[in-house]
């Protein structure tokens, strides 16, 4: 049957969810190190952009997956990590802190 | 429709991969970097119909990319469609710049990519009719394409010069800030009519291709945009604080097209007669549709058109 904006395509996106979801759990887990490790100093360059590429790699399918709000956060860190904007790491942590609160949230609710 | 799809992240080519598939096209290849890409289609005759780049790839990124694939004669025309999560304008203009045909945002949304490769599918079978319809008029008097009056004449030559229908996307893209501060401003070749029917389809592809390269001269070299819209007109975005007068625009124009003069005297072939329309800027409560200013700017060329043709 022809699809259309007011029937929009059916995509069955089951048998990846798995996958995406043990993909966040392994760049929650990487996330986690580096913030632990900077902890009462600052993450090195190449651990800033290691977060700003997992962040970047959660934005471009997290929200097909029905995790939107994830993607927005992914994206907040995104931004806030660029090479052009680079803030204080007191500025930038509670923005990742508050991608990796819903990253638990949604691989709790997962089981 | 073949498609390559190149993105550094597998995951997300399995996704993009299985709503491609869901959306009815199968015939998806994937790869993972610019290289692998080039090694392909330099080692083989592999043939894509479509290709869809990651911008932030490692090593080589997708406007890279993008420019090197437009570098390969067989993929000049080729739809090229640019999907990344950023947004930025600079992005936006140097996908463009490149030679994009489209822009997609991350994440991936079905309702969307259906709608743009609808598009790109509708472009393709008209540009296979306008194929077929230049090498059935092959009777010019000088060798090469001989287009018909309203057909699209690439203008790959030309600095800035992209595809009508890339020119509309770009203009999507920009949102709405971004969107009030263009203007479309149209250029018109008055006479091409006579030019066409006089000198036949493949000296009036020549001749559309010399006024675009003056055109080109004439726009500020950082953020030149222009496209061929048939019948002999142009149009060029312009930003609004770039905005030449339309009569300098336009005495300018002439003065470059006056170089020609000599030239088109020996080849007994009528000057190209410009005509420079409006500058038509998007108003805050139209941005719905932010392509319709080129829309009105081709239209009011063709008004002025009918104003020479029935003074000429």
């Amino acid at each position: 049957m022809p699809t259309s904006v007011f029937n929009p395509p059916q995509i069955d996106l089951e048998g990846l969810r798995g996958k995406f979801l043990d993909r966040i759990t392994e760049r929650c887990l990487a996330i986690e190190c580096i913030v632990v490790g900077a902890e009462g100093t600052h993450p090195t360059e190449v651990e800033r952009a290691q977060i700003a590429h997992y962040a970047h790699k959660t934005v471009g399918v997290a929200a097909t997956f029905g995790y939107g709000t994830l993607g927005e956060r992914a994206r907040d860190v995104e931004r806030i990590m660029s090479p052009n904007d680079v803030p204080d790491w007191s500025t930038a942590r509670p923005v990742i802190n508050a991608m990796l609160q819903e990253m638990e949230r949604i691989l709790d609710d997962a089981g | 429709m073949k498609i390559l799809a190149v993105d550094d992240d597998p995951d997300f080519l399995d996704v993009f991969e299985t709503v491609l598939n869901g959306l009815g096209h199968g015939d998806v290849t994937r790869m993972g970097s610019g290289r692998e890409v080039l090694d392909l289609l330099a080692t083989s005759e592999a043939n894509f119909d479509l290709f869809v780049l990651d911008i932030q790839m490692p090593e080589m990124d997708g406007i890279q990319l993008c420019r090197a694939i437009r570098a390969i004669d067989r993929f000049r025309d080729t739809p090229i469609i640019m999907n990344t999560a950023m947004g930025d304008r600079e992005n936006v203009d140097a996908a463009f710049a490149a030679g994009a045909t489209d822009y997609l945002t991350k994440p991936v949304d079905p309702v969307e990519i259906k709608a743009r490769l609808g598009v790109i599918s509708r472009l393709l079978n008209e540009r296979e009719l306008a194929k077929k319809s230049i090498s059935q008029g092959q009777s010019d008097r000088r060798t090469g394409p001989s287009y018909g009056f309203e057909d699209g004449i690439p203008l790959k030559r030309v600095e800035g010069a992209i595809d009508l229908f890339a020119m509309g996307n770009y203009l999507k893209t920009l949102g709405m800030f971004r969107a009030l501060s263009v203007c479309a401003v149209a250029v018109s070749v008055s006479n091409a009519r006579q030019i066409h029917d006089l000198e036949g389809g493949y000296v009036f592809g020549e001749v559309m291709i010399d006024v675009a390269t003056c055109l080109s001269d004439c726009l500020n070299p950082s953020n030149r945009m222009l496209a061929y819209a048939g019948s002999g007109i142009f149009v060029c975005l312009v930003s609004r604080t770039d905005l030449p007068e339309p009569e300098r625009l336009g005495d300018q124009l002439r003065q470059y097209v006056m170089e020609f003069e000599e030239i088109y005297r020996d080849l007994d072939i009528q000057l190209p007669v410009i005509s420079v329309g409006p500058a038509i800027q998007n108003r805050a409560m139209q941005l719905g549709s932010p392509s319709r200013i080129i829309d009105e700017a081709i239209a009011s060329a063709k008004s002025s058109r009918a104003r020479y043709a029935s003074t000429a």
